[in-house]
């Protein structure tokens, strides 16, 4: 088998350019900013880092490619483009918030490992291979374990960090596990040839054995329940920097290869773009294997996320059981699995994932001023600082899902997708109706949020927030991200769904 | 089951469980090497050459080495006083009972048992390395990347912070 590194290169030179952006930043701190003022690295490296993020976005932009190298190690289509674009914008993101922070001394090895774990997330939305989905995942997972540790001063991000590694190499080794499973059942590691060898076979108990493991390490990883045990401690004890990233950036990416995997892997003799015709049996049969899975997930997710939610005091893990809750909703998503659920599907977790970035940035900066993040710290914050409290506002109503902001539409177009694909008998509708009940519940906490900013008093002796300039600015972009997206979610949608069609998904 | 794989399989099982239950933490690292080393006869009683002698040399050789360096120069190799069993050890026992019976059960009722086994293939390390370097070039590739953040993490993780720590 001949293979042209140089096509190679040229197809992963998106991630090329970042990985040797995560090599300057250390080579830059290295040698010639290490003397200077925390802050002053912080803004020469991050500034690295975001300038090899855009020129990745740039070059994807500029270089539009269509190719499937290496028998799906490695797909370029639209639709991956369009995604690893989106994640690349959340890692600019979350660059430009964890500027303002002190947690570390190490700062080039801190934005570096931000980047090593961007690098995982598009090699992991590009694979259609589960050699390369395993790897790329647990480069992804690897770097992030290691963020979750790095404020090394504070005895929680230590815990939040080794709950978070233990959890997650028991998840990773269940995963393999399944992996290896359907390899074996199969004798092939790319999805399409994965389910066109599995068509014919009918549902063999070792393939539900397999299908329950790979739920369980993807369940893990977008922190759904059973699965979400680490969720509330990680996002708790990680800097907040490394927990905004944990929540956005991972979850797209997961949930992308997720319904990847269930859709192409699972579904019946679909390959390389080629439709099964929906209606046969095998198909059937598959579907019937795991959706229920995840539809017990998905309930369990929502009901466990929302109640406990309410009782929360801090506001990380509250942001951590409603992120609980949002995976259910997404994970109807997953199950609608037509063209038009991934299109919905990418637009809830992006849109999401960017917010939630936003309500992290706002904790990072109360918290550094207040050095905790319990509720009653945001007391009265609309009159210390006015506008980083007007984008808390709009990210909570966000979440929330209210109009016209951008997490009222994600939730729009997933039940809709949900809707339209079980319309012979409505087979999701309970679903759906559980999950816009949740949502109404979902609406306390995060109003109790913003009832502590703009209603309660202010304590006593409290002054203005300075809040560096920097810090407003891009909390300010995020929410205006919200809301255009929010009143244009064409914007996305349309892309998406003209990517979809394109990649053939 | 032929002979071999029996004595190789309640070898590697015995080795694991020492390995989990032992109280000194230095015949711990030295029941692993030996649950290692029991992961390369079943290799290797599979025909799966390359791989037996890798792991070998990697995990029995290099990773059992490093363990028991790590264990010297970190602990000294004190024993705890209290039993190293948790609490709800009877808990775990029955959800691994439960697992195993599920898989056990999963794996005779399916029709791969059925299927023979494929032809033997001779692969010689000229066609792995082919391999690698072909079809199997871009995990190569993010393997390395791996295997950097893993470095940078670990002497991030273990450094001493000096001074600042409050």
């Amino acid at each position: 088998m001949n293979v042209s590194y140089l096509e190679l290169l040229k197809l992963a030179a998106p991630e090329t350019i970042v990985v040797l952006t995560a090599l300057a930043a250390l080579v830059v701190d290295l040698t010639s900013t290490r003397d200077l003022e925390a802050r002053f690295r912080f803004i020469i490296n991050g500034m690295i880092a975001c300038a090899g993020c855009v020129a990745a976005i740039v070059w994807m932009l500029v270089m539009p490619a269509h190719a499937n190298a290496l028998e799906g190690m490695f797909v370029v289509d639209p639709l991956t483009q369009v995604v690893k674009i989106a994640l690349l914008g959340l890692t600019l993101f979350t660059v430009l918030i964890s500027m303002d922070s002190t947690f570390t001394e190490h700062i080039g090895e801190y934005l570096a490992l931000i980047l090593l774990a961007a690098v995982g997330m598009m090699f992991l939305v590009s694979a259609e291979d589960i050699l390369m989905i395993f790897i790329s995942l647990e480069l992804t997972s690897l770097s992030l374990y290691i963020l979750a540790a790095f404020n090394k001063r504070d005895v929680n991000s230590a815990e939040a960090a080794l709950k978070y590694f233990l959890f997650g190499g028991m998840a990773a080794a269940f995963t393999l596990f399944g992996l290896s499973l359907l390899y074996g059942l199969s004798g092939a590691t790319n999805l399409g040839q994965i389910a066109a060898a599995l068509e014919d076979k009918g549902l063999d108990p070792l393939l539900i054995v397999a299908m329950v493991m790979i739920v369980l390490g993807f369940g893990f990883k977008v922190a759904a329940v059973p699965f979400h045990l680490w969720a509330p401690d990680a996002y708790q004890g990680a800097p907040t920097p490394s927990a905004a990233f944990i929540a956005s950036g991972s979850k797209v990416a997961s949930f992308f290869i997720f319904a990847k995997v269930m859709m192409i892997g699972f579904t019946g003799g679909e390959t390389n773009g080629v439709h099964e015709i929906a209606g046969s049996a095998a198909w059937q049969q598959f579907v019937s294997g795991w959706t229920p899975v995840v539809a017990v997930v998905a309930v369990l997710s929502m009901l466990l996320g929302n109640l406990v939610a309410i009782v929360q005091s801090s506001v990380k893990r509250l942001i951590a059981y409603s992120a609980i809750a949002h995976a259910g909703y997404m994970l109807i998503g997953v199950m609608a699995h037509s063209g038009e659920a991934v299109a919905s599907l990418v637009y809830y977790a992006v849109t999401y994932g960017l917010t939630t970035i936003g309500a992290f940035g706002v904790v990072a900066v109360v918290e550094a001023r207040s050095k905790d993040d319990q509720l009653a710290s945001f007391a009265g914050l609309s009159r210390r600082a006015p506008v980083v409290s007007l984008c808390m506002m709009i990210f909570m109503l966000s979440l929330a899902g209210i109009p016209p902001l951008a997490g009222f539409f994600g939730k729009f177009y997933v039940f809709a997708a949900a809707l339209k694909t079980g319309a012979p008998n409505l087979g999701l509708l309970w679903l759906v109706i559980l999950a816009i009940a949740m949502s109404a519940v979902s609406f306390y906490y995060y109003l109790q949020v913003l009832k502590q900013i703009y209603v309660a008093d202010m304590p006593a002796g409290a002054e203005e927030l300075r809040v560096p300039v920097l810090g407003q600015v891009v909390l300010g972009l995020i929410a205006v991200g919200v809301i255009l997206l929010g009143c244009a979610p064409n914007l996305l949608v349309g892309v998406l769904q003209a990517s979809i069609k394109a990649a053939g998904l | 089951m032929t002979l071999p794989f029996a004595i190789i399989a309640i070898l590697t099982i015995a080795a694991a469980v020492a390995a989990m239950s032992l109280r000194n933490l230095v015949h711990c690292a030295l029941a692993l090497t030996l649950a290692f080393a029991g992961l390369a006869a079943a290799f290797l009683n599979l025909d799966a050459q390359f791989v037996g002698f890798a792991q070998i040399l990697v995990y029995v050789g290099a990773v059992a080495i490093l363990i028991v360096f790590a264990i010297l120069l970190t602990r000294g190799g004190e024993t705890p006083e209290k039993s190293v069993f948790s609490a709800s050890w009877a808990w775990g026992l029955a959800v691994a009972v439960v697992v195993f019976a599920t898989l056990a059960w999963a794996i005779t009722k399916s029709a791969v048992v059925e299927r023979r086994p494929a032809e033997q293939v001779e692969a010689s390390v000229r066609q792995i390395g082919d391999a690698l370097m072909t079809r199997f070039v871009l995990p190569l590739e993010v393997i390395g990347l791996l295997l950097t953040a893993a470095l940078m993490g670990a002497v991030i993780i273990a450094m001493r912070e000096e001074g600042k720590s409050k």
